[in-house]
This record gives structure tokens, C-alpha cells and sequence, in this order.
């Protein structure tokens, strides 16, 4: 077990490149700061699989069906991991963690408050959403300086990119296919890129804890332009249009975004975003419902 | 004429990377089967590791281009699937090796489940926690002794491996 006398002695060894283990006496806003994270993530990880649930028995053809039975699994499976490493921490337990989410107490990623009208909104959610999530992730996993939380995230991090392929061959279908089938896709586009955007989160604060405790290795705004260069071109490519009337590109092919509203992603964050009560409400049904199926596994 | 390298062939294939384990092939999983060729047609019989892993469909994709992208002589590719042949005695060294670092331990046999030493600390007594994790090949553990969170593949009760024609593998 390793000790440090401040806040400051815990930089100096951070900065080293020192890699902090559960076993270890860390400072408590150290503590915190890493719980709050993969809480965050964890949560979001629930919730995605919860909700992409609904999306099983929709989903067209069987092949689709098992997919998506399979990534349901995979996101509860990342939360069940995630859950362990968290509730390690000392600061919940794993059943106050899952009933501050279901009672709408804690937060989750911001495009899981939005209501998936289409077939289309979910390949939005299973590429651009699962991409952006990779994108933070391996971010995350290239420095992350709490031990445990990294060794999972690298397994998670080689299941996502697994899932934005699958996101991906299902995009090509669409882009592929009909006029409808491209309307659907650009319709949905339009509707969720501001929320893909947002899911970056805010500008950075500058001293933001989170960098500087190496939990995060990069700020929002640099991992969403590395996503923008990335996929702007691709979806250029396929035919689609970006519905950002300012984005444009530099002389050295560099894309640059219009200005973000921050309005709608400041409403996710307070459990107050436009289908955020429905998803809880959908999240708790659905987590009551196989409360026998916990149960039975214990006994 | 030229003739055709069927063990540089089966080496492609077997080199074809696992889409949900960073670093792991197919070949060290041990999927791979049996690889034949008849004149421009390549038949390969592949195993999943589970019944239903949704993984097979990219896995198959990546087995055919690896095929007829690495040998110019081929014209066609099919993959047989091919269930309850596989367990995890079918793992190379080398994945065992690869699957620790990834944090998860590979057990041959059940007996051997409660000696299993953690891939972080190597001490045993993982105690388990669920029945299975993201995918079903994997079940989730807790090392009480360096407190990470470590992925079991567990082997599988294989019924038709004795009675068919991989029983030599």
C-alpha cells in the first residue's frame, strides 16, 4: 500500500507516470474524482444496454436481432464490470449506485435522454454514438492513472470498437440501399448530430481535475475534432450532409464546426432532457422486471 | 505452374485477429479446424467459441478476404461452421499468453478452476462474480488479493468432439 502526505505529493508521482492501485491510501478528492468517472460510465454502459433493449425485437431480420441481443449483453456486461471497480472504491455500493441512477439522481451519457424514433436513429447510436464513445475511451485508456479502471477499460475499449463495426456495415446497408432508406439515415443525422457533438461534452475548463489527475489524457474539444476530421468526410462520403451550416474547411483540409448550443445538453445533464423521464422510467421498469433472474442467480 | 502454399494459407488464416480481443488471433484461439483446397476452392471448417456468437459473421468476412486476397490461384471461399468440437483446450500458449495480458485467465479444465491465479498478481482464489460477463465466452471474477476484475474462459462440456472427424486435434 502506498501512501501520500498531500494532494501535491500525489501529482508529483502522477506526473512520474505512476499508476495508482485500489489498495492504495489516496487522497480523497483523488478518490472521488475516479469514483464520480467510472460511476458516470458505468451508469452510461446500464443505460445504453437498457435501452437498446427495446431495439432487440425490432431490429429487422434475425441476423440484426442476435446482433443486437449480443451488444445488449456486451453494454450490461461493461456496467457489470464497471459497477465492481467503482463500488471498490469505497464510496457507494453497487445497489446505491443502481438506484440513484433508476431514480433519476445520477447522470448518464447525454444521448441516452433523446427518444430513438427510427430504425435509423438506432444505427446513429450504434456508429457515430458508439464511435465517439471509443474515441473518449481510448483517450482514457492511454494514460488512465487508476489501475483497475484501466485493465477493464482495455477489454471494453476492443468490444466498442467490435460494435462500431457492426454500427458501421449497418450505415452501409442504409447508405447502400433505397432513397427512403437514405432519407431515414439523413433524417436521423440531422436530428442527432448536435447530441453526438455535445456527447464530447463542454470546453474543457482549464486545471480541469480530471486531466490533470491523468483520469482523461486529452480536453472534449480535442477528442471531438479528432471525430469531426475522422467522420465528417466519411459521411460526406457515403452521400449524407452534416446539418451544421457553419462547418467548413480550412486551407489545410482541417473541418471546423459552427458554434454549439449548449442549451440542450445543459437539460440531459439535469435529468431534464426531452425523453429523459420516459428512459428512467423505461430503465426502472425493465430493471424491476429481472429482478428474479438476479434473484435466482443468488440463490 | 505454380503451386499453391497451403501452410502459408492456413498461417494467414489463422493470423486473421479476433474482432473483440485486442492482439488475439483466431488461429491462437484455436477455430481453425481444418483448411482444404480443391483446384480454385477453399473450404475452411471454423468453431466458435459459443453457439450464437455474433462475433462469426465478421470473423467469417475477415476469413474469406484473408483467403482469396492472399492466395491469387483461389476463386471461391466457404466457411463451415462447425459446434460443440471447441473448449478451451484448443487455446494456444501463445493465446493464453496474449488472453492474461488482456486479464483473462484461461482454465483447461474445471478441476483446475479454483487454482486459477490472477493474471494481475498471479495468486488464486478468484472468487467469481455472475455467470457471464459482455460475452458468453467469458464469465466475470474478483481477485481479492490485488482487488482488478479478471475475465474467466471457462472450457465447455464438448459432446461431439470424440465422435467426429477433429477428434485428433
Amino acid at each position: 500500500m502506498r501512501t501520500w502526505t498531500d494532494i501535491d505529493a500525489l501529482e508529483g508521482f502522477l506526473n512520474g507516470g505512476g499508476i495508482v492501485e485500489a489498495g492504495d491510501d489516496m487522497p480523497a478528492r483523488y478518490r472521488e474524482e475516479v469514483f464520480r468517472f467510472i460511476e458516470m460510465h458505468a451508469n452510461s454502459e446500464l443505460f445504453g444496454g437498457l435501452c437498446e433493449r427495446h431495439w432487440v425485437t425490432r431490429a429487422p431480420g434475425l441476423h440484426r436481432k442476435l446482433a443486437f441481443l449480443a451488444k445488449t449483453q456486451d453494454e450490461i456486461g461493461h456496467a457489470h464490470l464497471l459497477y465492481m471497480v467503482a463500488a471498490d472504491l469505497g464510496i457507494k455500493t453497487r445497489t446505491m449506485m443502481i438506484d440513484d441512477l433508476m431514480d433519476g439522481r445520477s447522470k448518464f451519457h447525454n444521448v441516452f435522454h433523446y427518444k430513438t424514433r427510427t430504425w435509423a436513429d438506432q444505427i446513429v447510436i450504434a456508429f457515430l454514438v458508439d464511435a465517439a464513445a471509443l474515441t473518449t475511451q481510448q483517450a482514457v485508456l492511454k494514460q488512465c492513472s487508476y489501475g483497475p479502471y484501466r485493465r477493464i477499460l482495455r477489454r471494453i475499449v476492443a468490444e466498442e470498437g467490435f460494435h462500431m463495426r457492426h454500427g458501421e456495415e449497418m450505415l452501409l446497408t442504409l447508405a447502400d440501399g433505397t432513397r427512403t432508406q437514405r432519407d431515414l439515415f439523413q433524417d436521423a443525422l440531422d436530428r442527432w448530430w448536435e447530441a453526438v457533438m455535445h456527447f464530447f461534452g463542454p470546453p474543457s475548463k482549464d486545471g480541469d481535475l480530471l486531466i490533470r489527475w491523468r483520469i482523461k489524457s486529452e480536453t472534449n474539444e480535442a477528442l471531438r475534432d479528432r471525430f469531426v476530421q475522422k467522420f465528417v468526410p466519411m459521411l460526406h462520403d457515403y452521400g449524407f450532409s452534416i446539418p451544421d451550416p457553419d462547418l467548413h474547411r480550412d486551407l489545410n483540409g482541417h473541418w471546423h464546426l459552427g458554434q454549439i448550443d449548449w442549451q440542450a445538453l445543459k437539460a440531459t445533464q439535469g435529468n431534464v432532457g426531452p425523453d429523459s423521464a420516459a428512459r428512467i422510467a423505461l430503465s426502472k421498469a425493465a430493471w424491476q422486471n429481472t429482478a428474479w433472474v438476479r434473484e435466482a442467480l443468488s440463490a | 505452374m505454380t503451386l499453391l502454399d497451403l501452410p502459408a494459407l492456413r498461417e494467414a488464416v489463422e493470423g486473421v485477429a479476433d474482432p473483440e480481443l485486442s492482439g488475439v488471433t483466431i488461429g491462437q484461439l484455436g477455430l481453425i479446424l481444418d483448411l482444404r483446397v480443391t483446384g480454385s476452392h477453399a473450404e475452411v471448417d471454423f468453431s466458435p467459441t459459443f453457439l450464437g456468437c455474433v462475433a462469426v459473421g465478421l470473423i467469417l468476412l475477415d476469413i474469406e478476404n484473408t483467403v482469396l486476397t492472399s492466395e491469387p490461384l483461389l476463386n471461391t471461399c466457404h466457411v463451415n461452421i462447425v459446434h460443440n468440437v471447441w473448449s478451451t483446450d484448443r487455446i494456444s500458449a501463445d493465446g493464453v499468453n496474449q488472453l492474461h495480458a488482456l486479464g483473462i485467465v484461461v482454465v483447461r479444465t474445471m478441476e483446475s478452476m479454483s487454482d486459477a491465479p490472477c493474471p494481475y498478481c498471479l495468486r488464486p482464489g478468484l472468487e467469481k462474480r455472475g455467470g457471464s460477463g459482455p460475452t458468453r465466452c467469458r464469465s466475470v471474477a474478483w481477485c481479492n488479493g490485488c482487488r482488478n476484475v479478471v475475465e474467466i474462459m471457462e472450457p465447455k462440456i464438448v459432446t461431439l468432439r470424440e465422435t467426429s472427424q477433429y477428434a485428433h486435434l
